[in-house]
């Protein structure tokens, strides 16, 4: 079965100096929910407008629910929720003008859905689009793209200026969905609580190129918080290991153990290391830890 | 219906609210007015115009930068394809369209021409106008998004370029304003659709060219192609008489170095707002008035060729310019004009369009150039037109068009600068009663029917309008006129003749051109066969011709204005008619001269000539006998008189009026000859005459009776003067009746009975038995 989202080498430049995207490969699962990160100016949003064809790849090719992102026809989109943080909603229209106006586009749109998502979100029907609240356009905009229960969403920046509760609610119509509908969530955001909340594969972006495409469960075991206290002596390191990063601060050992698998390999690791080393501790880290870690390392390179 | 209704909600909901309430209140208001003013007469096609081009901007717009495609909330969308395109291109052109859809048709129903040509003239209106609309949302679609301020001059610039074009486009090609004159307009479509389908070339280039860079919108090009298939089809119609039409006229330009100027001002009449200070004669134009008096004229647009005109002034030498329909002779006269008074001297063709919208009026200018040795002073302008095309023809082959009773009008000007003019003479059969018109084509293969029409076209070469009809289908008399487009060396095929008159005809030359000498040695090949486009007017007892003319030398005054009776049975007789009559005696071999010289001279008819040429006619024609009254020469025409009556050919009441009037004893003896087989229309005649003369007819019959041998079969011998008036008045009463059946269910009653001693009292409707029942109670 072909996966949701298969990029392939997809490259798309502005000018001959911008490289928005470059090398991009990336695959996502039916089923899955991933999360996409990068700082600013990634090449997130570049990223996700190839693959719904708002944009043109330089090269490469993208493929989206198995087409060809340039052949994305109405077929497609009937399959494909979309919700974007710049997205131009026509702020004329009432929100029951807006679902009028889409209910006929979806052969698959469950109007009683629709409602249960309509008294979740608790939007008025009868106001405009422009008299809404920031959060409640994200929500109207989902609602209108999860209603014809799309095989997969695609969310950019859906989360920013969304107050806790907003989010909450947003987060909670996706698990809605998710549970009656089996569907594929592409979520690019900055929002790594939420992203922990929901998914269950991680890809960080950076420059334009893919630095990590990993499941939150791996990478959640992967990384652990060493802490040790230090030999007596001579402290310092003969041996390196690139997975195990330690920083010797007095008499205690700190660090980041980026290939943990089990607590008697990683401690063989530190002992190789740093013999003589006693009370090691390890610590599971959050993703949050995680990606601000990976942040700083990759800002460091 | 789905997708009809997505397009309609994508519409409503995604364009702008300033745009409803600023650009489609103007567009309403303005398509409005403008069929107000086409109702009314009026030339509303400059407000059509600018109805179109803000609404050719808010499309550009549409297609640039305001298109709902540019928005990433739609374009996610799962939109049909080619939404975009028909919510901001083709839904605003179907608003455009909508009423001039709907003011055709009170005409269409008006003149009965039927919704085939509605529909016709609606594909035509389609292709021609959705091919702007289609360009301009393209070019908007093709060009990157205008940013503002640019976007504001770009958008005028590029809809203002493609309003031009358009406009220039339609006043070059003929747009059809109405769905008449569309079909009206031949020769404007042989030209306007191959120019059409190349624009058309290129809008789809752009529209490709747009939706390739725009990604979608390929369905546009699907639907901007069907809106090429009626074009396609009308093009593909035309396309062999097109390219034979416009033949000889790439000869002719080839020929000429002559450039057309802008000579002809097809607008309102502006006689009536003549300018009075004549004292240069570059303000003395628009000098040709033209009226019609029916507005039920099937006739779409006369194109008058001015054949020539003179200059009368004082310090210009009087100038006449000639005319022939010979084409060499006519070359030569173009070749005097131009050496005389510069090029295109004669090229002016006046369009005369008679239809309700413009009925009045066509103007020519007469440049001052043309008059280098002119130096001042009133001046006297007299042109002289023939019918160089008539367009009456919107109906279908075979397809009856409907009825009318009017007529066409060839009209020869004659303006005097100094304010006065006198009005065209018409020379026009009126129709009796209503007429239907049937379009017919006829392949003539033979080559004596070639030589008979060819004569009977005055042996142009090259194409033009003529109409053919006979004015009675039973007799066949050769009452055959012709009218309408000639073709030669074309055939457009062939086929069974359903219609009585058109085989009568068919049947009549050729029997009649196998007798004729002439008929196998005209050098005519058989490839060289005519075509006829037959549009027979037909009624249950007649059928008439439709005018054509050529300015007579010198006209004369036409009375019948000033006495303001519209009957065209007084009007005098045209040439045309004469060159008929004139060609009916050289082929019957009576004392004329070449065919060739023939119409030359005819041209030139002197008044006696003519004259002679009319009472000949009138021999065999008692219907020129009005024209002998019109000139006055009733005196002067007791043979003709004599000789119709001994022919025992039923004359028509107003020649019988004539002989009634007149003193000559010839004429009275002729009149009771006439009587003696045919009484009951003299008495009819008298009857519609002053009572004093009907008694002076009674008088005279009682005379005319008692000098008849009693061994007369047409007069039983106990028959008393009044008896014969009551039976024949009551004949006419009957006939009368008659003719009122025809308009009346019931007849008013009572009628008087003629002979005054008793009266006739019926109730309910008429019925013949029982008047013949009366009517045999009369003693």
């Amino acid at each position: 079965m072909k996966p949701a989202i298969h990029l392939r080498n997809v490259h798309k430049s502005f000018d001959y100096r911008n490289h928005a995207v470059s090398q991009l490969d990336l695959e996502v699962p039916h089923g899955t929910f991933m999360g996409f990160f990068g700082p600013n100016g990634a090449g997130k949003t570049t990223t996700i407008k190839v693959m719904l064809n708002l944009l043109q790849p330089s090269g490469g090719r993208a493929e989206v629910l198995g087409t060809d992102s340039r052949k994305l026809g109405p077929n497609d989109f009937q399959r494909i929720g979309y919700v974007s943080e710049n997205q131009e909603l026509p702020n004329w229209m009432t929100l029951r003008q807006l679902l009028e106006y889409c209910r006929p586009l979806y052969p698959n749109w469950d109007d009683a859905f629709c409602d249960k998502l309509l008294k979740q979100f608790q939007l008025p029907l009868g106001k405009t689009l422009r008299s809404m609240s920031r959060g409640m356009q994200m929500k109207a905009s989902l609602l209108s793209s999860l209603s014809y229960r799309p095989d997969l969403v695609i969310l950019d920046e859906p989360f920013s200026g969304l107050d806790p509760l907003s989010r909450d609610q947003f987060v909670e119509g996706l698990l809605e969905l998710s549970e009656e509908h089996p569907f594929t969530l592409f979520l690019s955001t900055h929002d790594v609580d939420e992203v922990e909340r929901l998914c269950d594969t991680v890809a960080f972006i950076r420059n334009g190129r893919m630095n990590l495409c990993e499941s939150t469960e791996s990478l959640l075991n992967r990384f652990r918080r060493v802490e040790a206290s230090a030999p007596q002596g001579d402290t310092t390191s003969t041996k390196h290991n690139r997975n195990l990063l330690i920083e010797h601060q007095g008499s205690r050992l700190s660090g980041i153990d980026r290939g943990f698998t089990t607590s008697a390999e990683s401690e063989r690791r530190l002992q190789e290391m740093y013999p003589g080393a006693t009370g090691v501790l390890y610590t599971p880290m959050r993703l949050r830890e995680i990606i601000v870690h990976l942040s700083e390392g990759y800002q460091r390179s | 219906m789905n997708r009809l209704h997505l397009v309609w909600t994508h519409f409503r909901l995604f364009h702008n609210l300033q745009v409803r309430i600023t650009i489609w209140p103007i567009i309403w208001l303005c398509q409005f007015l403008e069929a107000g003013i086409y109702y009314t007469g009026g030339d509303g096609l400059a407000l059509q115009r600018l109805t179109l081009y803000p609404i050719l901007i808010w499309v550009f717009c549409n297609g640039n930068g305001d298109s709902t495609r540019n928005r990433p909330f739609l374009r996610t969308r799962p939109l049909p394809a080619g939404t975009p395109f028909l919510s901001d291109a083709m839904l605003p052109f179907a608003l455009f369209s909508l009423i001039p859809l709907l003011r055709e048709i009170p005409l269409v129903i008006e003149y009965r021409l039927g919704f085939g040509n509605l529909m016709w003239a609606w594909f035509d209106f389609l292709a021609l106008h959705g091919v702007f609309f289609t360009c301009a949302w393209s070019l908007g679609a093709l060009l990157p998004s205008l940013n503002s301020p640019l976007k504001v001059f770009m958008t005028l610039f590029i809809t203002g370029l493609i309003f031009i074009s358009l406009t220039l486009f339609l006043q070059h090609t003929g747009t059809p304003v109405s769905t008449s004159r569309f079909w009206g307009n031949r020769h404007y479509q042989e030209v306007r659709y191959p120019v059409l389908w190349l624009c058309n070339a290129v809008v789809i280039l752009i529209t490709c060219c747009a939706c390739r860079f725009h990604l979608r919108g390929r369905a546009a090009v699907g639907i901007f192609f069907l809106l090429q298939l009626p074009i396609a089809t009308i093009m593909l119609w035309r396309l062999p008489e097109a390219i034979r039409h416009n033949l000889p006229s790439l000869d002719h330009a080839l020929a000429t170095t002559t450039q057309p100027e802008d000579q002809v001002h097809i607008a309102t009449p502006s006689y009536q707002k003549l300018e009075r200070d004549y004292t240069r004669i570059d303000r003395i134009h628009h000098s040709f008035p033209l009226i019609v008096e029916s507005e039920h004229l099937p006739v779409e647009e006369m194109i008058l060729r001015l054949e020539g005109y003179r200059i009368i002034t004082e310090n210009l030498t009087r100038w006449e310019a000639a005319r022939s329909p010979d084409p060499f002779l006519r070359e030569a006269i173009q070749a005097v004009l131009q050496k005389k008074y510069g090029p295109s001297a004669a090229e002016n063709d006046a369009v005369f369009r008679p239809f309700p919208n413009t009925r009045r009026g066509a103007s020519i200018t007469f440049l001052r150039e043309r008059f280098p040795q002119w130096e001042g002073g009133p001046v006297e302008i007299e042109a002289f037109c023939s019918l160089h095309r008539l367009t009456s023809v919107f109906v279908a082959e075979d397809q009856p068009l409907g009825s009318f009773t009017t007529h066409a009008h060839g009209p020869t000007g004659r303006v005097y600068a100094t304010g006065a003019w006198e009005s065209h003479r018409v020379i026009q059969d009126r129709d009796r009663g209503p007429a239907n018109v049937i379009h017919r084509r006829v392949d003539l293969a033979f080559r004596q029917q070639n030589l008979f029409w060819k004569r009977l076209i005055h042996g142009r070469q090259e194409p033009f309008q003529i109409m053919a009809v006979f004015r009675d289908a039973d007799t066949m008399e050769n009452r055959v006129y012709l009218q309408t487009r000639v073709s030669p060396f074309q055939r457009l095929g062939d086929g069974p003749f359903s219609h009585p008159g058109i085989n009568k005809l068919v049947e009549r030359t050729s029997r009649y051109h196998q007798q004729h000498p002439e008929g196998e040695r005209a050098g005519i090949r058989a490839a060289e066969s005519v075509h006829l486009d037959l549009f027979v007017l037909t009624t249950a007892e007649a059928m008439r011709v439709k005018a054509v003319q050529y300015a007579r030398l010198p006209p004369f005054s036409s009375p019948y204005h000033e006495a303001d009776d519209p009957r065209l049975e007084d009007q005098p007789m045209g040439t045309w008619e004469v060159d008929l009559l004139q060609n009916r005696f050289h082929t019957r071999s009576l004392e004329i001269r070449t065919e060739t010289k023939l119409f030359r001279h005819l041209a030139n008819l002197p008044p006696h000539e003519y004259r002679s040429v009319l009472f000949e006619a009138t021999k065999r024609n008692p219907k020129y006998a009005k024209f002998i009254e019109q000139n006055g020469w009733e005196e002067e025409a007791a043979a003709v008189w004599q000789d119709l009556a001994r022919q025992e050919i039923r004359l028509p009441v107003s020649v019988l009026q004539i002989m009634l009037r007149s003193e000559n004893p010839e004429i009275r003896e002729a009149l009771l000859h006439y009587q003696s087989w045919n009484p009951t229309p003299v008495l009819l005649a008298g009857s519609q005459l002053d009572p004093a003369f009907h008694q002076e007819m009674l008088a005279a019959t009682e005379l005319a009776l008692s000098r008849m041998p009693p061994e007369n079969p047409l007069v039983a011998p106990n028959w008393t003067p009044t008896r014969i008036q009551n039976h024949f008045a009551f004949t006419w009463l009957g006939a009368a009746i008659t003719d009122l059946r025809k308009y009346y269910d019931r007849i008013p009653y009572p009628l008087p009975y003629p002979g005054g001693d008793r009266v006739l009292i019926e109730d309910g409707p008429y019925d013949s038995s029982r008047r013949r029942r009366i009517l045999a109670e009369v003693p």
